[in-house]
């Protein structure tokens, strides 16, 4: 569905992205594992149309979208959930929601069925659909961040660092909703410094390393990796001396 | 996601999507934790991200087994040696041997693909597999061994055992699945035949055969005399296990396995890539994480096919291996180095090189090698005792760096100079060949 080809992005003189080459096919969940300053938003930004490659090509439904402007990327069916959230604080639940599916608000019965397929999917959200965004709780702002995407029905969901300041609990449900999405159909790329978490639901994944891709496999086959256990899974390691 | 049994069916798109992103993966990762790669690139001036497809492997240096000796032992490691679980040794031509090492990963792939080709074959857990094969080859056994074993069926490893008890055991205990090399399947078919013994008396499906290139005479008389259906499979010993390529059921090259490696085949003399061609096979290993090897050159001659097979399987072929393009010498599916025997009859010599030969003799199907030593008197006495002892300690010796038994024939240079004028240091030949030259 999606594959890009030898990225390279860089903001300013800051090389970032040095050659990345990574495919989603449909109905995937892949996961984009890496350390703080790898480049992994970096690259959501990228395919979302936020930021502009220097080289290399993004090729969603065998089309060329690399020069695309974001709103473009949008109707094509790419959605991304920014790291930090940014929902609109002064805006409602419900008006976020609508927001989120601006660009097919004239057919209000399909909207009106996502908005209630989300609340299904977010109780929480629906108890709170009057409320101020910016006063729901961190977990519940990034329901209803995910929830925003959503609404604009893509086919391809960008999930920016989802777990960022989220507590385990919270992160469990969050993390249970994006399984319930992709079996609804939505291909999901997430990228994640929380590797454990995003390795637990993705099928595959994709190790970036200062702007390059070192090591790809089936999540089962990451998650036991030694290299990944070590730098990404937090686990304590002893030291064994060399020998 | 693109589950293990539909990876060998991937378009030739998808192929390309996925051979550029393991070649990236496996060069940034051997740029930053393999320091032989490292020189080597920067020596070059090659950064990876000027690899941006399979095309630009043309850009790689290659990796031969010389380097991989002399940088023995940990300069081809890309991970800390407390991840590895499995060292394997092999002799090697230079002052070192060539070590290879394996995470729990890279052998659960080496598995995973002969229990791949296994069940293509049609192994099943109420097999019972008789494995054949001599003890050079003993690495290869084991992983077999393994896969068979995981997929339930009764196993019977390498044994002391000689021909003709092993026939017996294949009778006895019903042996289903023969895994030996091609030669000592016709060996063993031969007793068989001497026996009495033919498909109804023995339970024979399936031969699976390795170490040598089958071909279609031999398969056809193998198939026949022992009522299996025979299958070949392919592999080097650094890197990938015994099953780097297969045989599907129709038989028509051997199906590489594309989802752990990237093949080339290049011109042995100007190293240059050749498509649609014959030439040396290279391999470059997407996922091996112990040991990455960048364009090794295998030395085998052959030709890839990327067309699609008739099962569907997009896999590239190999055809049957038609001989080598480095100074290795296959006997029985062991590669012999001829340097290496040059090396040790220095040794043996005190730093006297003697003239000889390497002579590869057919017998019973079998290979059998013998070492002829031109007499000279910087070596050899008039002592009949002495000699005798001479030849003996050279057979130890030769038995002890190349690992098989050799015959030691001192005979007279002129027996041997027709040769060697032809540059020509390893013969093949027939006894009739033999005995007229020695009388």
């Amino acid at each position: 569905m999606l594959s890009i080809q030898n990225l390279h992005v860089s903001y300013g003189p800051i090389k970032v992205l040095k050659g990345v080459s990574i495919h989603i096919d449909q109905g995937e969940v892949v996961s984009l594992i890496g350390a703080n300053g790898a480049g992994k938003t970096t690259l959501m930004s990228t395919v979302a149309g936020l930021l502009r490659p220097e080289n290399g090509s993004i090729k969603f439904e065998g089309r060329d979208i690399t020069k695309f402007s974001p709103d473009e990327i949008v109707k094509l069916g790419i959605s991304l959930v920014p790291e930090g959230r940014q929902i609109f604080a002064p805006l409602t639940v419900l008006e976020n929601l609508e927001l989120g599916a601006y660009l097919r608000s004239k057919d209000k019965k399909a909207v009106r069925q996502d908005i209630d397929k989300v609340f299904s999917l977010f109780p929480q959200l629906k108890d709170r659909k009057n409320q101020k965004a910016g006063t729901l709780s961190g977990g519940e702002q990034q329901m209803l961040a995910i929830a925003r995407a959503f609404m604009a029905r893509p086919k391809l969901l960008l999930l920016d660092e989802p777990s960022l300041g989220l507590a385990p609990m919270v992160l469990e449900l969050i993390m249970d909703s994006i399984l319930e999405l992709n079996k609804a159909g939505l291909t999901i790329l997430i990228v994640e410094q929380n590797a454990i978490k995003a390795l637990d639901i993705s099928m595959r994944g994709y190790v970036l390393e200062t702007g390059r891709i070192i090591l790809q496999g089936s999540s089962s086959e990451l998650k036991e990796d030694p290299d990944v256990i070590r730098a990404y899974l937090g686990k304590d390691y002893e030291e064994i001396t060399e020998r | 996601m693109i589950s293990e049994s539909r990876i060998e069916f991937l378009s030739t798109e998808a192929w390309g999507q996925w051979h550029t992103e393991l070649l990236q993966s496996v060069v940034n990762r051997v740029y930053t934790r393999v320091p032989f790669y490292k020189n080597l690139l920067d020596k070059e001036g090659i950064d990876p991200s000027q690899i941006t497809s399979v095309e630009m492997l043309k850009l790689l240096p290659f990796t031969t087994r010389e380097d991989l000796a002399n940088h023995y032992p940990y300069d081809f490691f890309a991970v800390p040696l407390r991840d590895i679980v499995r060292i394997h040794t092999f002799k090697s031509s230079q002052l070192s041997p060539i070590v290879i090492g394996y995470t729990k990963r890279d052998l659960e792939i080496r598995q995973f693909l002969a229990i791949r080709a296994f069940n293509v074959f049609g192994v099943r857990p109420e097999d019972i597999v008789q494995i054949c094969l001599d003890p050079g080859m003993s690495t290869w056994s084991l992983e077999l061994k393994e896969a068979a074993e995981s997929l339930g069926a009764l196993v019977i490893p390498p044994d002391p055992l000689c021909a003709k008890d092993r026939i017996k055991v294949m009778r006895d205990f019903k042996t289903s699945v023969l895994i030996t090399t091609p030669s000592y399947g016709l060996y063993l078919l031969s007793i068989a035949k001497e026996k009495g013994l033919g498909p109804r008396e023995l339970s024979l499906r399936i031969g699976v055969f390795i170490g040598e290139s089958l071909n279609d005479r031999d398969r056809k008389e193998l198939e026949r005399g022992f009522g299996l259906r025979a299958f070949s499979i392919y592999g080097i010993m650094e890197a990938m296990g015994p099953v780097m390529a297969y045989e599907c059921r129709d038989s028509e090259g051997l199906h590489l396995a594309l989802d752990h490696i990237i093949p080339e085949v290049i011109d042995p003399k100007t190293l240059e890539p050749i498509f649609n061609g014959e030439g040396e096979l290279v391999i470059t290993t997407a996922t091996t994480k112990a040991n990455p090897l960048i364009r090794f050159r295998t030395g085998d001659i052959t030709k890839i096919s990327q067309n699609v097979c008739k099962c569907g399987r997009t896999t590239w072929r190999i055809e049957p291996i038609k001989g080598r393009a480095d100074n290795l010498v296959n006997v029985r599916g062991i590669k012999i180095d001829v340097g290496l025997i040059k090396q040790l009859l220095i040794e043996y010599c005190n730093g006297y090189e003697p003239k000889f030969l390497f002579v590869i003799r057919k017998k019973d199907f079998l290979e059998h090698i013998e070492l002829w030593v031109a007499m000279d008197p910087h070596i050899f006495s008039a002592s009949l005792p002495e000699l005798h002892l001479w030849i003996r300690g050279l057979e130890g010796k030769f038995k002890d760096y190349i690992g098989l038994d050799c015959v030691v024939r001192p005979v007279e240079k002129r027996t041997i100079t027709p040769f060697l004028d032809r540059d020509k240091e390893v013969v093949y030949l027939n006894d009739n060949e033999i005995n007229s030259l020695l009388l």
